[in-house]
């Protein structure tokens, strides 16, 4: 085994390292499991109420509607709304293993970000496209006022959505070469 | 299994008493900022905690260990990524061992050399190294990492290799 200039092997040196002089005591660990635990809570209440919130929206429409395509815009919205929050969390909380071994570990971490990047993102908006192009047909085909304004929410929206693919195909490529690098470690 | 909260504590103090320290240093390795790596400890020692209920035995309990502090690790050094990069074992094998006076006048100290360098290795290297550190063997590491013995064994060579010109030679830590 090499030695350092005093004569001590690396893994000496390394095992031979001062304590850390805070150590993490019981009870300390269970108040971070706990706030661990509010957290983890928190997610699908918020959720929740974000998903009462769309059902309000949606239930406002339907009864204020004068016309039947207003009523169908209602029920997408519903639909297209839980079913994102739904994809969302699928992709964001995927069932985990908390001692899988390390390599798998971090591939499936970077597999998850990376099927995000290269779509999922887009899957996950998918659902409420319907509710967007009726909305945006409604705004064009309204005969009332400038058309500029009607459709500029639309414009941005269009806008976003173009900046959000390129960043995403960007970050897309670097998670793909973390990823690689991985599996040729694990000659896959 | 379900365990009792007393029982999860039982495990968890023996888990600590037989592997604290070597989660100290694994917290070292993988985070130079103090506070950060205050943060990381606790992280681990949550993670290891919450674990421990799902412990069924079907690898040893160092090898439970270990995992869910790389994990856990792991998860924080992709968190908090910083603006260098990482280098990997074959860049620094192949790194010229030129010296910096300046940097061996500051860096003198032959533990702090091998700190930086395990914390400028890349996660992959970086677990490899560290479990090669804690003296764990090819099978060991091979059982913590899921990497197969083959590769385990031609990483420890190489981190054999870096070792052996730093350690030996004196020379400068990794950049």
């Amino acid at each position: 085994m090499p030695a350092d200039p005093q004569g001590r092997d690396p893994k000496t040196l390394w095992q031979d390292q001062e304590p850390e002089t805070d150590p993490v005591t019981l009870d300390h660990v269970h108040n971070l499991a706990r706030r661990v635990d509010r957290k983890t809570r928190f997610l699908p209440l918020a959720i929740g109420a974000s998903l009462l919130f769309v059902g309000f929206t949606a239930g406002k429409v339907w009864f204020g509607a004068y016309d039947p395509l207003q009523r169908v815009t209602a029920v997408l919205m519903a639909i297209g709304a839980s079913a994102t929050y739904f994809i969302v969390y699928r992709m964001e909380f995927p069932p985990r293993d908390p001692a899988e071994p390390v390599s798998a570990y971090l591939r499936s971490r970077l597999q998850r970000k990376l099927s995000y990047r290269q779509g999922g993102w887009v899957w996950a908006m998918l659902p409420l496209l319907p509710v967007i192009l009726i909305a945006g047909y409604r705004a064009v085909s309204n005969e009332h006022g400038q058309l500029w304004p009607r459709i500029a929410p639309f414009a941005i929206w269009g806008a976003a959505w173009v900046f959000l693919a390129v960043r995403m195909r960007i970050r897309a490529r670097q998670t793909r070469a973390q990823l690689q690098e991985l599996d040729a470690l694990l000659e896959r | 299994m379900t365990i009792g909260a007393s029982e999860q504590d039982r495990q968890y103090l023996g888990a600590v008493a037989a592997f604290g320290p070597a989660l100290d240093r694994l917290a070292r390795g993988y985070e130079a900022d103090a506070d950060l790596r205050r943060d990381l400890k606790q992280e681990i020692h949550t993670a290891l905690w919450k674990s421990l209920p799902k412990f069924n035995g079907r690898c040893s309990l160092r090898t439970w260990v270990y995992r869910v502090a790389h994990n856990t690790a792991a998860s924080h050094v992709l968190k908090h990524r910083r603006k260098h990069a990482f280098v990997g074992l074959e860049e620094l094998e192949a790194a010229s061992n030129d010296d910096d006076p300046e940097r061996d006048t500051i860096e003198r100290d032959a533990k702090l050399r091998l700190i930086r360098l395990v914390q400028a290795l890349k996660p992959a290297d970086r677990q490899l190294m560290l479990l090669y550190l804690e003296d764990l063997d090819i099978a060991g590491i091979a059982d913590v990492t899921g990497f197969s013995s083959t590769v385990v064994a031609v990483k420890i060579h190489r981190i054999k290799a870096v070792l052996a010109r730093r350690f030996q030679q004196g020379g400068n830590d990794a950049r």
